[in-house]
């Protein structure tokens, strides 16, 4: 049974990606979660540390080469227990009603030759096909109005739109049918600022309207400050830290935050920023004991050989570093 | 007024085409050794008819003006004009004096609803199979229908219906090889056996067009669709949850179709050259034999129509093509 107040519960996921020229690349390692209604949470972390192979997993799109190798995947947003993995014909049946997903360069996602009036209708037909066509209509009018987003777009074909406007509208498809969570792949990224911001607003007013749980991938920690409530670091196909986003931030206790937070520029600071000295583990081969220990200031002897396990140092607050033990 | 401009521009450039092309159907001929005039002179002396040199004088003069070819080369090109503006080509040389204009009237029906026909199943046919295999890539079936494409495309066209020639009529004998467009001592009409033997004398050949057209159409299809198959768009429609057949009709075809309808506007343009091969090959009365015969026999006129309409169509299908491509892809404004 769904634990109470429990909308996604992820145990044990081990994901990777097999090919016959490469040796097996394991994106996804021993990763533990849960997310709950009606909370935004963040998942920050290098290019190629797995958030995306991690986001596509959890929306059941495991096509060749991706491959789950174990755990499990609970999603209980329909009022059911549902495993995504094991039943990924039910999860087809889930998408979009009560779960949807936010691909990257969500810009080029859009139909090109149908306008965006239809795109919205085809999915009121598939997703709601006891609406009739005025019904459909006019609650994607109605819904795009409370969004902001005036009749004109709804007119338009997506090519006249602006890319902020597009990823806009893109959202608005996501969140139609007010699905229980929205997995967003870098929903800002290419974006100005001024835009970016638009869109974090209407994800926070959307989260608080509806009671949506989003899961945001960027590997922008300052928007994860922004708009998230709890964030979850990841590194090298593991996860390091998972916490609230204001308690992260004052007590990074892992040393990958704590850089992480470190390379953050902030208001009337004019000293140097450092980076990260060295580059992200070749998840192909990834070192022996913590993935991060080659970068680690910190270092000790343990940390080469045994992996450290992700443990709950103060509720709802997990670290995985020899450090905090 | 941008729209204006632009089919202001487009229909100069249409007008400058046919231009271009009826010119090189005027220059063309005559850069041939034959000379139709000379050679119908020599058929009728070699007959044994004795002619007075000056009534021999008076009728060259004469086949000359009526073939276009008395005075300057300035003043020939001035009177083909006037003879295409006016849309008389004047008397065919091949078979004389039938004008031009009746021979390519009464070769018309059948190279039209031969060839239209043909290219339009195999271009529905070759699309539909196209975009399922392009769609489908890497499963069984799209490999199969992709191997039988690769191997019949190349076949040249004549080898293909010489094949087909001998495997339905000697090998199989389902069909009987007609000569021309119906059986012999049937009255044109509509009745049913002039019907059906219409249909019959035109199965063999309209299959070989099928065939040779369908490769390439499939293959077309399929290079677009599996590319259009890869775009962010169709990812995202499966991701929506839209089910597979709407993903392939709703966002490949209609994505995949528009250069291929392009590419059928031109097909159709060039029907009105005949397919000379299929209806040399066949002995099938279009305007393909009718080229061919006017280019043993040294036809001017007989060639010059034909062109002349060939190269007509052509620029109109591509200025119709032109025109409606906004109302195909909202992208695209003038």
């Amino acid at each position: 049974m769904c634990a109470p107040k429990v909308l996604l519960d992820v145990a044990g996921l081990q994901a990777g990606y097999a090919s016959r020229q490469m040796p097996f690349v394991r994106a996804v390692d021993n990763i533990s979660f849960r997310l709950y209604p009606q909370e935004i949470v963040g998942l920050a972390g290098e290019s190629g540390c797995g958030k995306s192979s991690l986001l596509k997993t959890l929306y059941g799109l495991v096509e060749h080469p991706l491959r789950v190798e174990a755990g499990s995947i609970v999603f209980c947003g329909n009022g059911h227990q549902h495993s995504i993995i094991q039943d990924l014909r039910a999860t087809q049946k889930l998408r979009w009603r009560y779960l949807s997903y936010i691909p990257q360069a969500s810009m080029s996602v859009l139909n090109p030759v149908v306008r965006i009036e239809k795109q919205f209708q085809e999915l009121m037909e598939i997703h709601e096909p006891g609406l009739s066509a005025t019904g459909s209509q006019d609650k994607v009018t109605e819904y795009l109005d409370q969004l902001g987003l005036s009749s004109t777009v709804l007119r338009s074909f997506p090519h006249q739109l602006s890319g902020g406007m597009r990823q806009r509208v893109v959202i608005a498809m996501a969140t139609l049918f007010s699905p229980a969570l929205v997995l967003a792949d870098e929903p800002t990224t290419g974006l100005d600022v001024v835009v970016q911001r638009g869109i974090l607003q209407m994800v926070r007013d959307m989260c608080e309207q509806y009671g949506t749980t989003f899961m945001i991938v960027s590997h922008d920690v300052g928007i994860h400050y922004q708009i998230t409530d709890r964030l979850m670091i990841m590194y090298g196909g593991y996860l390091v830290k998972i916490g609230t986003t204001r308690e992260l931030f004052e007590k990074p206790c892992h040393p990958y935050t704590q850089l992480l937070i470190a390379s953050l520029p902030r208001l009337g600071d004019t000293g140097k920023r450092s980076g990260i000295g060295g580059s992200p583990p070749d998840l192909s081969r990834p070192p022996q004991g913590c993935r991060f220990h080659p970068r680690c200031p910190q270092i000790m002897e343990v940390c080469r050989s045994e992996i450290p396990e992700l443990l709950e140092i103060t509720p709802g607050h997990y670290v995985g570093c020899h450090l905090s033990i | 007024m941008r729209l204006a401009r632009y089919l202001l521009t487009r229909i100069v450039s249409y007008l400058l085409i046919i231009m271009v092309g009826m010119t090189i159907v005027f220059v063309v001929p005559r850069l041939t050794p034959q000379n139709p005039v000379v050679s119908m002179v020599a058929r009728l002396t070699s007959q044994g008819t004795f002619m007075e040199p000056e009534a021999l004088e008076a009728m060259r003069s004469s086949l000359m003006e009526t073939f276009g070819l008395s005075g300057t080369l300035w003043q020939q090109y001035l009177s083909f004009w006037k003879r295409a503006i006016t849309g008389d080509f004047g008397p065919s040389f091949a078979v004389f004096p039938t004008p031009v204009n009746e021979l390519i009237v009464n070769a018309l029906p059948w190279t039209m609803g031969l060839l239209i026909v043909s290219t339009l199943i195999a271009w529905i046919i070759g699309n539909f199979v196209g975009v399922v295999a392009g769609y489908r890539k890497g499963r069984w079936y799209s490999r199969v229908l992709e191997s039988i494409a690769v191997v019949i495309y190349p076949i040249p066209y004549y080898i293909l219906a010489l094949i087909l020639i001998l495997l339905a009529s000697y090998g199989f004998g389902i069909f009987v090889v007609g000569v021309g467009g119906y059986a012999i001592g049937l009255r044109p009409g509509w009745n049913w056996p002039f019907v059906s033997s219409v249909i019959k004398n035109s199965l063999l050949p309209a299959l070989s067009i099928i065939l040779i057209n369908y490769g390439w159409w499939f293959l077309s299809m399929k290079a677009l669709s599996s590319d259009i198959t890869e775009e962010d768009y169709v990812k995202f429609a499966e991701i929506k949850g839209i089910p597979a057949g709407q993903v392939m009709t709703r966002y490949v075809i209609r994505n995949a179709l528009l250069p291929q309808v392009t590419q059928l506007a031109m097909a159709l343009g060039t029907v009105f050259g005949g397919a000379l091969l299929t209806e040399v090959i066949f002995a099938y009365p279009g305007l393909g034999s009718l080229v061919y015969m006017a280019v043993s026999n040294a036809d001017y006129n007989l060639m010059m129509g034909i062109n002349s309409l060939s190269i007509i169509a052509v620029a109109t299908a591509g200025l119709i093509i032109d025109l409606a491509y906004p109302l195909l892809d909202p992208r695209v404004r003038y």
